[in-house]
């Protein structure tokens, strides 16, 4: 590991080694606290110009983001990327930024959410990790198999567990699920530490319902008693007695504990280039090699909650010993100046949130060819005593727990759930009742159609698909078009002479066929071209009532056409590359058996039955 | 039935290999490294200056939309529309289907090959992705592998003059597709493009700087088609009357509709307003609760004058922006408080109709937007119409023989 003393952006830095990589991405994950679209939507766009790509075409891949639920207030819909809420009971608070490749994984973490403080303002500490393979440290990806989602699943399954990693050598990663960071810093932690640096912006809370005495501050003077406490805290006024961010009480308590009064000094950082956000405890000590530090650095306050307490807290982060001169020169760049006791400091508690969510709703999928929006309820209660929104807009929910002809817009990517009028609220000191929301998921095949759907697909519109561009985020070009992927097929019937609908059936198919030799971005894009083939099929039923005998036969035709397209692809070398052909071979027979002519009249059925019969 | 017949195995080998080869230089360079950590400096965002806050700028293009509604604020130069209709004509007879997708995938490649001609062989500059079509014509051969803007789509060539082709009838409503009227505009217009034609400065050159000589003498073929729509002809005689005329207030008005004269009237109350709305939002967002009395007063005159010029058109009226804007304009003139008049419509603005986050929510409130309001190039289309007029040298009699 290496701890540099100049600033640097984290996003340029990783955008650099995107571009050098030449790699098409597979999948990308963030993990924050809060999350802000904007601003995820900004650093998806520079990553899709660092890997010279259009930024639509994260749409064919797993691009997720998980969040806290207690601090998601919606989002605009985007069809690049997903949002998931952490299903657990605990604080999810890792901050982390994943990019899988086709030969290698970057990736960030440290102190920064996917927000617009986190990218754009606050003094994060970011850490750049670059393995050069597909290796992952083995916490990471157990923290990865909890995660909601695709893209933490293909990111798993795509790597293999990297070295377990050693303190001395390079560091290792840690999670709180596998745990508590804290007694796993402590426990490996060199014994004659004589100065401990602590930087945060926010610590314990002095009036918790956690006695102090069991607090992070008290495990470190526990074991290190004799030791130099230094800590930094964000200035808040600059002045004779400078204001800093903090709990005077927790303060006071932890000096009052210590063996000499001189033994805690603290370092005001300036607001200016940002506020402190960063996170590091480093344990300073002299080892054979001179002057080193074993530094904490991640997620975490330092905090009992975040570090001590099991299944509070999902926290991530870096454990490495550094060079003392290092871990100097890195602290040297906030710019402190001079150390100050107790006294001649002022303090402000930081806000806390004092708002209890109303979350009814666990899960909220969309289905965009039913038009069908299910819910998953948290539990039996709230659902009687819940309303369910959508925008200003409130849905009416079925005894299936389902809104039928749901449809989505843009502006919103969520639903809220408040308490009906009438429902008795308990008050509690918490504070007051905010609105619940809920992402609402579609999945990645799906989402390739989305916005392609009509409320009622009409066989035309299905076969307007195919050769429709999936996983645009608008319609071609930006234009004015609810549609969302352009349509590229002749939907009106009776415009086109049946000679010129089967030339353009055929060429549309060729595209198809072009698009299934190429290598898919994702499983999840192979899926939604099957989609698409089976719904031509199962819309174009020539035994439909109130059909013209030309129409009949047209359908018919459709039909025999997907069959015989499907059975062609499955022999051709390329597709057969893509490992494809036992897929193809098996919906030819399938839909074989599902070809019903007895709607058509004799003669064309037995030119339908020829198109559709194998090839030999 | 053939499927086959549309082969392009050749791609994938060549994205491939040209894979390999990025990697294998990148690779060469790149250390092995682990992990480092540093102190972040923050990233600087794009969008605050692009983004609308108080939704003036969608009023803006409601207004242009009545008054030129066959143009989009990209619609620059006659000689454009002519090199779509050359680039689709082109892009069509190289794709191997009639799928758009297709057709779109080698329209991207002609536009990328047009820009670094312009670059490499033309003084033309007033184009998007300059410099990095600067950089790439450093190299020894074009380029046209690569994107050369983030969205190429909505914001290339295509996706600026899609909207007012379709509208004026020379591209296909629903193929990317020349109709036939603009077939005939660009018949005898040849583009001889192959592939190797974008491998060097030479061929590149040969290739294209014969058609732009035809397409330039093309020009004034177009402007029929474009101001043929009544509202179109009528704002192109409007700039005709008076030449000099640099704004919709100062041209001839009067051969304007009356919805567009109204509209017209209204153009210069509203960059009023919008200059004290703006500038007012952007001194609430330095975390003022207050604003300086002058201000006030700006406020409510300018939005008193927009009142009574009712600058909103007649199809734009029931939007859910141009609701807002007019609630804030009766609160910013009547109102005791138009601090929170502009926070309510921004918040209105960014939360109800565009579904955002607000940049702050409520006054006082320290923000981490970077918003430094400009005021420049709010003209309507105006400067739009005037060039396309005077490059098609229409003239309404012209049009009428």
């Amino acid at each position: 590991m290496q701890l540099e003393p100049d600033r640097a952006s984290v996003l340029d830095r990783l955008c650099a080694r995107l571009g050098a990589s030449g790699a098409r991405p597979r999948a990308i994950l963030g993990c924050t606290y809060p999350f802000k679209t904007a601003i995820f939507a900004e650093i998806l766009e520079r990553i899709a110009k660092a890997l010279s790509i259009d930024a639509a075409d994260l749409g064919r891949i797993p691009v997720d983001v998980v969040c806290d639920q207690r601090l998601y207030r919606g989002h605009a819909l985007d069809r690049r990327f997903r949002v998931h809420l952490y299903p657990h009971e605990q604080l999810f608070h890792p901050k982390l930024l994943m990019i899988l490749l086709e030969n290698e994984v970057i990736w960030i973490s440290g102190s920064g959410n996917l927000t617009a403080a986190g990218y754009c303002s606050n003094r994060e500490i970011a850490l750049l990790h670059e393995p050069g393979d597909l290796k992952l440290p083995p916490t990471l990806r157990r923290l990865l198999a909890k995660l909601p989602g695709d893209a933490a699943g293909v990111i798993r399954d795509a790597t293999g567990d990297g070295p377990r990693g050693s303190s001395r050598r390079g560091g290792r990663f840690v999670t709180s699920l596998d745990s508590r960071i804290g007694r796993e810093f402590l426990s490996r932690a060199p014994r004659g530490a004589h100065e401990i640096c602590i930087l945060a912006p926010y610590f314990e809370q002095a009036n918790g319902d956690d006695p102090l005495d069991r607090g992070w501050l008290d495990a470190l003077r526990a074991r290190f008693p004799d030791a130099l406490f230094r800590v930094y805290l964000p200035l808040l006024e600059t002045g004779r007695r400078p204001l800093v961010q903090g709990d005077r009480a927790l303060f006071e308590a932890f000096r009052d504990s210590l063996r000499q009064l001189d033994s805690l000094r603290f370092y005001p950082v300036p607001h200016d280039p940002g506020p402190l956000h960063g996170k590091l405890v480093a344990l300073v000590y002299r080892g054979t090699k001179g002057r080193r530090a074993r530094i904490l650095v991640g997620s975490p306050n330092p905090s009992r909650r975040a570090l001590l307490l099991p299944g509070r807290n999902v926290e991530t982060a870096w454990i490495a010993d550094v060079k003392g001169s290092a871990l100097a020169a890195f602290l040297d760049g906030l710019d402190v100046g001079e150390s100050r006791p107790l006294e001649a400091l002022r303090f402000e508690p930081p806000r806390r949130q004092s708002e209890i969510v109303w979350t009814a709703l666990s899960c909220a999928a969309l289905d965009p060819v039913t038009r069908t929006l299910s819910l998953t309820w948290v539990d039996g209660r709230r659902r009687q005593e819940t309303d369910v929104f959508y925008g200003s807009r409130r849905l009416k929910v079925g005894a299936d727990s389902c809104v039928h002809a749901f449809v989505l817009d843009a502006a919103h990517g969520a639903v809220t759930t408040r308490p009906k009028s009438g429902v008795r609220v308990p008050t509690t000191p918490k504070g007051k009742i905010v609105p619940g929301y809920c992402p609402i998921d579609v999945a990645l095949a799906d989402r390739m159609l989305l916005g392609a759907v009509e409320a009622k697909m009409s066989p035309e519109d299905w076969l307007a698909l195919l050769g429709s561009d999936p996983g645009r985020s608008v319609g071609f070009f930006g234009e004015a078009s609810s549609r969302g992927p352009e349509r590229t097929f002749q939907t009106r019937t009776g415009a086109f002479g049946p000679s010129e609908r089967v030339r353009d059936l055929a060429g549309h198919l060729r595209h198809t066929l072009k698009r299934l030799r190429l290598e898919p971005w994702s499983k999840a894009e192979r899926e939604a071209s099957f989609r698409v083939l089976r719904g031509i099929f199962a819309s174009h039923d020539p035994a439909s009532s109130g059909l013209a005998t030309d129409d009949r036969i047209w359908r018919a035709w459709v039909r025999a056409e997907i069959i015989r397209f499907a059975a062609y692809a499955a022999r051709d070398r390329e597709v057969r590359g893509q490992g494809l052909s036992g897929l193809l071979r098996s919906l030819a027979s399938e839909l074989r058996g599902q070809l019903d002519l007895r709607a058509v009249p004799a003669l064309a059925r037995a030119q339908v039955r020829l198109v559709a019969s194998d090839l030999p | 039935m053939r499927y086959a017949a549309a082969d392009t195995g050749a791609f994938p080998a060549l994205h491939a290999q040209l894979v390999a080869v990025s990697c294998g230089d990148a690779r060469a360079q790149i250390p092995f490294m682990t992990t480092t950590v540093f102190w972040n400096v923050s990233h600087k965002r794009q969008r605050d200056r692009a983004a609308d806050p108080l939704g003036l700028d969608a009023l803006r293009e409601a207004m242009a939309d009545c008054l030129v509604p066959h143009l989009t604020g990209g619609t620059r130069h006659a000689v454009d529309y002519l090199w779509v209709l050359v680039g689709l004509r082109w892009a069509r007879e190289t794709a191997t289907t009639p799928v758009d997708a297709d057709v779109w995938e080698e329209f991207r490649k002609f536009e990328r090959a047009l820009k670094q001609y312009w670059q490499k062989f033309t003084p033309r500059r007033d184009y998007l992705g300059k410099l990095e079509v600067s950089d790439r014509c450093n190299g020894d051969r074009p380029d046209v592998s690569r994107p050369i803007l983030v969205n190429e789509r909505a914001t290339g060539l295509l996706g600026t003059y899609i909207a007012s082709l379709r509208a004026i009838g020379l591209v296909d409503t629903k193929h990317l597709a020349p109709t036939k009227v603009g077939e005939t505009l660009v018949r005898g217009v040849e583009l001889p493009a192959r592939a190797r034609t974008f491998t060097s400065w030479p061929a590149l050159r040969a290739v294209f700087e014969p058609t732009e000589r035809d397409l330039q003498r093309r020009r004034p073929g177009l402007g029929p088609h474009v101001f043929l729509d009544e509202r179109m002809r009528r704002a192109a005689i409007a700039f005709a009357s008076r030449r000099c005329a640099a704004t919709w207030y100062a041209c001839g008005r009067s051969h304007l509709s009356a919805e567009q004269r109204r509209v017209a009237r209204a153009c210069a109350a509203v960059l009023d307003v919008e200059e004290a709305m703006v500038t007012g939002f952007a001194d609430l967002l330095d975390g003022r609760r207050r604003l300086d009395g002058s201000r006030k007063a700006q406020l409510r005159a300018t939005a008193a004058r927009v009142l009574a010029r009712r600058p909103i058109p007649d199809l734009w009226s029931h939007h859910a922006l141009a609701t807002a804007l007019e609630r804030a304009w009766t609160l910013l003139a009547r109102g005791p408080s138009p601090e929170s008049a502009l926070l309510n419509l921004h918040i209105e603005v960014t939360k109800c109709a565009r579904g955002n986050d607000p940049w702050i929510q409520e006054i006082g409130e320290h923000t981490l937007v970077d918003f430094r309001p400009t005021f420049g190039g709010r003209d309507f289309r105006f400067g739009n119409l005037a060039r396309l007029v005077s490059e098609t040298r229409w003239s309404n009699s012209a049009a009428r023989a």
